[in-house]
């Protein structure tokens, strides 16, 4: 078990305790896994429950959050060091609490010791983004704050609801047993409310807006840890409900979950294309890969709903490889992000550039996170798409009516995965290559950002030796063994063998070996710009990337733009050009509300005058109502 | 170790018989046009000529510089080993028509970061262009790939080649619908009229003319050759899924019909301006959800 250990600003040995409490998890997670029973740890708690409970599942996420925070560990002590010294202070002191409260949210078997958990989860995970300097950081994290536990609302409820017709058990052993049997109004019922308190920490459509203003401003380890983990604290709990709980799920709560995760993925892709900041443009494109886990959650519903044991273990095998790949990748993503701010003092995409020379690790590293998350083969995001795809084709062969969804869901896919690799390429375009589009001032580059290529090692050798990873998951899921043989890639993924594909990778890299047997003499000469000086302003900028996109979708893109002209049109001294794309669910949806909200206050604010006499009269007014009642 | 040999095999003739089919096309469309031509083999003589050239390198331009374009030509081959030329493809247990499709997509990528190196001002926008175009491409040639699978219950491109005639007997109003969107989403990962005229040297209107700008001699030879494997491999891919005889001497009757067929539309049809690209492909992702639909209607075929 983690301990938490309160930090102090010393020194490092904080880090280092990190580092061992990241290697303990790890051990717990490798003997979930790995022992032939799930693990029962006392733990007494006294109303709180007796027990913790290690199971494949739990011990999955918990290599997870083992293997983000020991990158955190190992990577962010000079990064902290250039914090001021109150967001040092707090981070150190409440980052190991976020990290207990997380390996409690895995562990825990009973609702009130989960709940309490969660609580704690996201206090401190609010604690945490505020102790940023962006100037935004405590608005947004407000936001963060209130619309969570909106979200903890709705969950409540469904616990509520369900542990009432449990009896009053509240150890997830009973409450699964009761959920099983119940109608499929009452399961779609609950289905609702679980997935609108999840979906809210998910960042599912339309409750998503927390995301990309909370994730930005917190300090980068903060950022790595929620984008990385905790978005799969949420995912860990819908597949318990969703998958083990309440299965079978009734078929329209499987759709809803296909075309929802969907259409989120679309949309957060989308807005990640035309973001100019770095970790908002990241934020996004959680926001899309959190749409395509819920997809699969819902293919996997869909699988079980329709009886199909086989297409559910694969589908669920792929979720889990997705929750893992995605959270390593985005870790060590916004970890690079924040070294780049930390560095060059600035997110906008507008003012980077050329970087590769001065900080090739990082580049290498950015570029395998990538290249991951853009779905492209040969590497691990790509074999997520490929089982998703396999999946639902399968479903499609087996049963012909839902031919309708397969193909959705295929263009959706399609879509979202060519769209993504665009904005990659965006964001690592614009940083590291190229020229720099801005003054700054010279870098000092700290030795540890060598470590950030962790993730890109880990996922390396995932592209090597897939089957590792699939002997792992199989563990979790191991009735996937049988369908993952039918299929090639799957054979892979699901033996420990040496697959083909590193003979591929092997031949790929002849051939790279080929392309230098090619090698020309090569002269550099200045950069030809039609007879002018090639400054670095005639580079392609992040709006002018987007404008494609932005002019061929205007109705959901709809730019703002000013300019602003000193002088006549003729000879303009100056001018200020300004554009920004809205947020649409913001401006049309939040907004609005939000301010129907506060009017309504207003109007009720009168019920509280200050006046004493008024008081007086609502003390007398309900003594007498009271009286009545009695009588 | 078949496979290898195999391998070797497929690769030497996707070398040799890509520029020959970009010659053919060319040609054709010369004397479609009017034109007198060059002769087929020009792009051979191209391709020496450029191989002997020195190479010239912007000043800014990161390492990667001199590494994309084998890189883009190595992606290219290897994912031709996934199609079926002659017999069944070399490596088709290890990866199927969806692995072929992201390999294209993976150099698709590669090029783009090629747009970005030389901090050109073209560069990085024929870049957005590719990829943007991409995002409204690959669910066309995801869709196009399924009314085959779904009819044959794999996506290895050596088993659909196989089953390539008895679909088109079941179904062949889903093998129109199908062909007909695949067909343009081809047209568009190509890159011919209507979608990207291949002989422009206008900067607004170049998509992947663009990136190519600051590469020259060798390097320069290596993309060309990436992307007329590339186009090679495309048709075959097409002629796989809805070619009804895809084996056999058939298969290269109709490769070169198709060619002809390329040849004619670019003949016949202006560039298509840029915004109005998302139209055409939704045209076409509409056909392939159609062929879909009517494969799975009761009495289509599954």
């Amino acid at each position: 078990m983690a301990a938490a250990i309160g930090g102090w600003d010393r020194g490092r040995l904080p880090l280092y305790l990190w580092g061992l409490a990241a290697v303990l998890i790890l051990a717990t997670a490798w003997e979930g896994l790995f022992s032939p029973r799930p693990l029962w740890i006392p733990f007494p708690l006294g109303f709180y429950g007796n027990h913790l409970l290690v199971d494949p599942l739990s011990a999955w996420f918990l290599l997870l959050l083992a293997l983000v925070f020991g990158l955190i560990a190992a990577s962010s002590g000079p990064y902290l060091q250039h914090l001021p010294d109150r967001s040092r202070r707090l981070v150190r002191m409440v980052l190991p609490l976020f990290l207990l409260s997380m390996v409690l949210v895995l562990t825990a078997h009973q609702v009130l010791l989960f709940l309490l958990a969660w609580e704690v989860m996201t206090v401190t995970s609010y604690l945490l983004v505020v102790a940023g300097t962006d100037p935004r950081a405590e608005t947004n994290g407000f936001v963060y704050l209130v619309m969570t536990h909106i979200g903890t609302g709705f969950l409540l409820l469904f616990f509520l609801l369900l542990g009432g017709l449990d009896g009053g058990n509240l150890s997830f052993s009973a409450l699964a047993q009761v959920a099983g049997h119940l109608s499929p109004g009452l399961k779609g019922v609950l289905g609702l409310l679980a997935l609108a308190g999840l979906g809210m920490k998910l960042g599912l459509l339309p409750v998503h807006i927390w995301l990309p203003r909370a994730h930005p401003v917190a300090p980068a380890p903060v950022s790595a840890l929620m984008s990385g983990v905790m978005l799969k604290m949420a995912l860990y709990l819908m597949i318990r409900v969703f998958l083990f709980w309440l299965a079978p799920l009734p078929l329209p709560l499987d759709l809803a979950l296909v075309v929802l995760g969907l259409l989120t993925g679309l949309f957060g892709v989308l807005y990640a294309v035309v973001e100019s900041d770095l970790k908002t443009f990241l934020a996004y494109s959680s926001i899309e890969q959190m749409g395509i886990a819920t997809a699969i959650l819902g293919l996997a519903a869909l699988a079980q709903t329709l009886h199909h044991p086989a297409l559910t273990a694969l589908l669920l095998f792929a979720l889990l490889l997705h929750a893992l790949v995605h959270g390593l990748a985005k870790g060590g993503l916004f970890l690079a992000a924040g070294y780049l701010e930390a560095l060059t003092g600035t997110r906008d995409l507008n003012r980077l550039g050329g970087l590769w020379s001065r900080l090739p690790s990082l580049a290498t590293a950015f570029l395998a996170g990538a290249l991951t998350l853009s779905a492209l083969p040969p590497f691990p995001g790509f074999w997520v798409e490929w089982l998703l795809l396999q999946g639902g084709l399968h479903l499609g062969l087996v049963h012909s009516p839902l031919a309708v969804l397969l193909l959705l869901v295929v263009a959706a896919i399609g879509m979202i995965g060519a769209l993504a690799a665009s904005a990659f390429l965006k964001a690592f375009g614009l940083v590291f290559l190229g020229r720099a589009r801005s003054e700054r001032p010279p870098l000092h580059v700290p030795s540890a950002q060598r470590i950030l290529l962790f993730p890109a090692a880990v996922l390396g050798g995932m592209v090597l030796l897939p089957g590792s990873v699939g002997w792992l998951l199989l563990r979790v899921v191991p009735s996937a063994a049988r369908v993952l043989a039918i299929t090639p890639l799957g054979w892979f993924l699901g033996s420990a063998a040496i697959s083909p594909g590193i003979t591929a990778v092997l031949l790929l890299l002849l051939t790279l070996l080929l392309g230098r047997g090619v090698r020309p003499r090569t002269d550099t000469s200045p950069l030809w710009a039609c007879g002018g000086t090639a400054t670095p302003a005639v580079q392609c900028s992040d709006p002018a990337y987007g404008k494609g996109l932005r002019l061929m979708l205007p109705g959901l893109f709809r730019a703002e733009r000013s300019l602003v002209v000193e002088g006549s049109n003729y000879f303009p001294m100056r001018m200020r050009y300004e554009g920004r794309i809205p947020r649409l669910f913001e401006r049309y949806l939040y907004l609005p509300s939000v301010r129907r909200l506060l009017s309504a206050a207003r109007v009720l604010r009168v019920l509280q005058s200050g006046g004493v006499r008024l008081y007086l009269t609502y003390l007398v007014g309900t003594l007498l109502l009271l009286l009545a009642f009695a009588w | 170790m078949s496979w290898l040999g195999n391998a070797l095999v497929s690769l030497l003739l996707l070398l040799a018989l890509a520029p020959l089919l970009e010659g053919a096309i060319r040609t054709l469309k010369a004397r479609l046009q009017g034109r007198k031509g060059p002769s087929p083999l020009q792009p051979y003589r191209d391709l020496w000529k450029r191989l002997r050239k020195e190479s010239v390198r912007p000043e800014d331009t990161s390492p990667l510089y001199g590494w994309l374009p084998p890189l883009s030509l190595a992606i290219s081959l290897l994912a031709g080993l996934f199609v079926p030329l002659i017999g069944p493809a070399a490596l088709s247990g290890a990866g199927d028509a969806f692995w072929f499709l992201g390999l294209l997509a993976l150099t698709r990528f590669v090029i783009g970061l090629a747009g970005f190196d030389a901090a050109g001002p073209f560069g990085a926008l024929g870049s957005s262009r590719e990829m943007t175009l991409g995002g409204f491409v690959e669910p066309v040639l995801f869709l196009g790939l399924l009314p085959p699978a779904l009819a044959s219950g794999s996506t290895d491109l050596s088993v659909l080649a196989a089953h390539a005639g008895p679909f088109a007997q079941h179904s062949p109003l889903t093998l129109f619908f199908g062909g007909l969107g695949l067909a343009v989403a081809i047209v568009a990962e190509v890159g011919r009229l209507p979608v990207d005229n291949p002989d422009t040297h206008l900067e607004l209107t170049m998509m992947h003319e663009a990136i190519t700008l600051e590469y020259g001699g060798p390097l320069l030879a290596l993309l060309e050759l990436g992307r007329m494997v590339r186009q090679f491999l495309l048709l075959r891919f097409w002629w796989v899924l809805y070619g009804a005889f895809a084996g056999g001497p058939a298969a290269w009757v109709g490769l070169a019909v198709l060619a002809g067929g390329l040849a004619l539309l670019e003949s016949q049809s202006v560039k298509l301006r840029y915004l109005r690209l998302p139209r055409l492909l939704g045209t076409a992702t509409l056909l392939s959800g159609l062929a879909v639909l009517l494969l799975a209607a009761p009495g289509g075929g599954i």
